[in-house]
């Protein structure tokens, strides 16, 4: 696995102002990420762990372009995404999307699920009606979803389906990188389970790189090939799922690993 | 100490109005639990594990319907007590811990306003006193500064604090039957840990009883000695929280066990493939629409014609404590 790495974080910080506490005092401020690098390849799978406030959704948006860092770069597949605008970056979404948290909200309510899906592929005039149609039936088929479902609206479905609609709407755009944000946390056992064979089945089949975040060391463990551990916006452990799992090394790492064995 | 048991829940059914009729949530529950025991009841959501909870407290949502008898501590049968009687009880006799911390305070009042209420309407304190109390009670729940807590607001506390503030409230006057639903849920793993270990320790140290309410079985493994699973309403598996999660015997909860994402399974596997986790397939079924034997029947391999029938709970493994509800349970291989 040479060449240029698919996503390509170098040292990035991301400090938010916070309000004064008081009228004449120095405005305060939450270095959320603080100096974080790393790489992933094609076909593969960086898990990052962390609690909440530990940096890690804000690196997600970081690495989706969502916001700038405020030192540092990141790269996308050989571009420096740090250095385009906003207008520039536009044209290079479809090859890296996103999966949220909670499928209630991600899901506009209005919407039928075929046109959620195929929302992503309007800005891309390459695609015909007809493939955009094709596309949309492919991913319904890919997800597990019924083609009777595309007429529904979320309200319709459960959890888990939403997800499954979100997850669809993600990797119609033939994405290389997915970049998922604690996309089970939300799910009872039994449904997160079907959900995290559905990301690996799809990376199979799809060659797909996850950027995947989780609280919980369990379902990184699952799918990730490498793992980085976060706290207060530092990488605190980093390493082969197999190296954090028989040795962790720091007492945090120990902490999360005996929170997610029975 | 007598051993009596302190809450005994008989033949319990509950029903909800439906677009299409009522809806059995809970039919025919029955369990106790005595002072100083521990009680998991684990399932998924929809199982009917919270509704539990909401019966034996009395809070069920309007237009629920309930047969059966709940006897608790000397009373005979909550059910059929009044408002103004089960109010008496509950946050005296029994408290209730819920899952979110931010929204089970109220944002506008102080937490010392909040924490004095219980302790001057249910024990009648004076100011002073209940002051006094509350502040113990903060210092017990390992709430640091518990005298400048007092003047703060829920929104200037963390996450777990805010969850050591509820179960200080819940404490405040002693009850004998602490309810935890999901008490953990929403907290970080390292504080999750903590906030477990706080609730064992005033188990323990005041002989309450203790229903937890979880989704976990990690936390359930972690602060009860005896569980009981929930499927659609039912008890599908009961008995000392150890063996059940050593050797499973019902195929619902064999299949939640095995749906767990669990380091140890991918470990020492080279690369290629990854092995995918165990799955229960389909969905809890609706409510409108439950089956009328086994609940599980439809999500289930070993499902046959013998499942059209409610099965009863019966010795699992040769173990009068341990009690699963299938009737495919003989040769399970559950003991390899």
């Amino acid at each position: 696995m040479t060449g240029v790495p698919l996503l390509d974080i170098r040292d990035v910080h991301k400090i938010y102002p916070l309000p004064r506490q008081k009228l004449l005092s120095a405005p305060e401020e939450n270095h959320a990420v603080q100096g974080v690098s790393l790489t992933v390849q094609r076909g593969q799978t960086m898990g990052i762990v962390g609690e909440s406030g530990s940096g890690k959704s804000t690196l997600a948006r970081l690495a989706m372009a969502l916001e700038k860092p405020s030192s540092g770069e990141v790269w996308f597949d050989g571009t420096n995404l740090t250095a385009l605008s906003a207008d520039a970056i536009r044209p290079l979404r479809p090859q890296f999307q996103m999966v949220f948290q909670d499928p209630f909200s991600s899901l506009n309510p209005r919407m039928q699920v075929a046109s959620i899906i195929a929302e992503p592929l309007l800005r891309m005039k390459e695609i015909s009606a007809t493939e955009r149609q094709d596309r949309v039936a492919e991913m319904v088929d890919a997800v597990g979803l019924r083609p009777g479902d595309l007429k529904k609206y979320p309200h319709e479905f459960s959890g888990g389906q939403r997800q499954r609609i979100a997850i669809a709407r993600a990797i119609v755009t033939r994405p290389a990188l997915v970049v998922a944000d604690e996309p089970v946390s939300a799910l009872d056992v039994s449904v997160q389970a079907q959900i995290l064979n559905l990301f690996m089945d799809l990376q199979d089949r799809y060659g797909l790189a996850y950027f995947f975040i989780s609280h919980d060391l369990g379902v990184v463990a699952t799918l990730a090939d490498h793992v980085m551990v976060m706290q207060r916006g530092k990488v605190v452990e980093r390493g082969t799922v197999a190296d954090i799992f028989r040795s962790p090394q720091q007492d945090y790492t120990k902490d999360l690993l005996a929170a997610a064995v029975v | 100490m007598t051993n009596d048991p302190l809450l005994s829940v008989r033949n319990l059914r509950v029903s909800l109005p439906t677009l299409t009729g009522p809806a059995d949530v809970i039919r025919d529950l029955s369990f106790s639990v005595k002072s100083g025991e521990t009680l998991g009841i684990v399932g998924e959501s929809g199982c009917g594990k919270s509704m539990t909870a909401l019966a034996v407290l009395g809070m069920l949502p309007e237009g629920a319907e309930t047969q059966g008898q709940i006897a608790f501590s000397g009373h005979d049968n909550l059910l059929t007590m009044n408002d103004r009687e089960l109010q008496r009880l509950r946050g005296n006799r029994m408290a209730l811990i819920f899952q979110e911390p931010m929204s089970a305070l109220n944002p506008v009042h102080t937490i010392g306003r909040q924490m004095m209420e219980p302790l001057t309407l249910h024990l009648k304190l004076s100011r002073e006193d209940a002051f006094a109390r509350a502040v113990e009670l903060l210092d017990r729940v390992g709430l640091p500064f518990p005298e400048a807590r007092m003047k703060q607001y829920p929104h200037q506390l963390s996450g777990g604090q805010r969850q050591r503030v509820l179960i200080a409230m819940a404490l405040a006057c002693d009850p004998d039957l602490l309810i935890a639903d999901e008490p953990t849920t929403a907290l970080d793993a390292t504080v999750k840990n903590q906030i477990l270990d706080l609730i064992a320790g005033l188990v323990a140290e005041r002989n309450m009883a203790l229903i937890l309410i979880s989704h976990d079985l990690a936390i359930v493994q972690k602060a009860t000695r005896q569980m009981m699973v929930m499927y659609g309403g039912d008890v599908v598996e009961r008995g000392p929280t150890a063996d059940i999660l050593a050797q499973p015997a019902h195929p619902y909860t064999i299949g939640l066990l095995g749906a767990r994402p669990d380091p140890s399974k991918v470990l020492g596997l080279g690369g290629g493939k990854r092995p995918r986790l165990a799955t229960i397939p389909g969905t809890v079924p609706d409510l409108q629409d439950l089956p009328a034997g086994c609940r599980f029947f439809g999500r289930c391999d070993r499902g046959d014609e013998q499942c059209g029938a409610r099965p009863a709970l019966t010795p699992a493994l040769n173990d009068p404590a341990h009690l699963a509800a299938c009737v495919h349970m003989a040769g399970t291989g559950a003991s390899s």
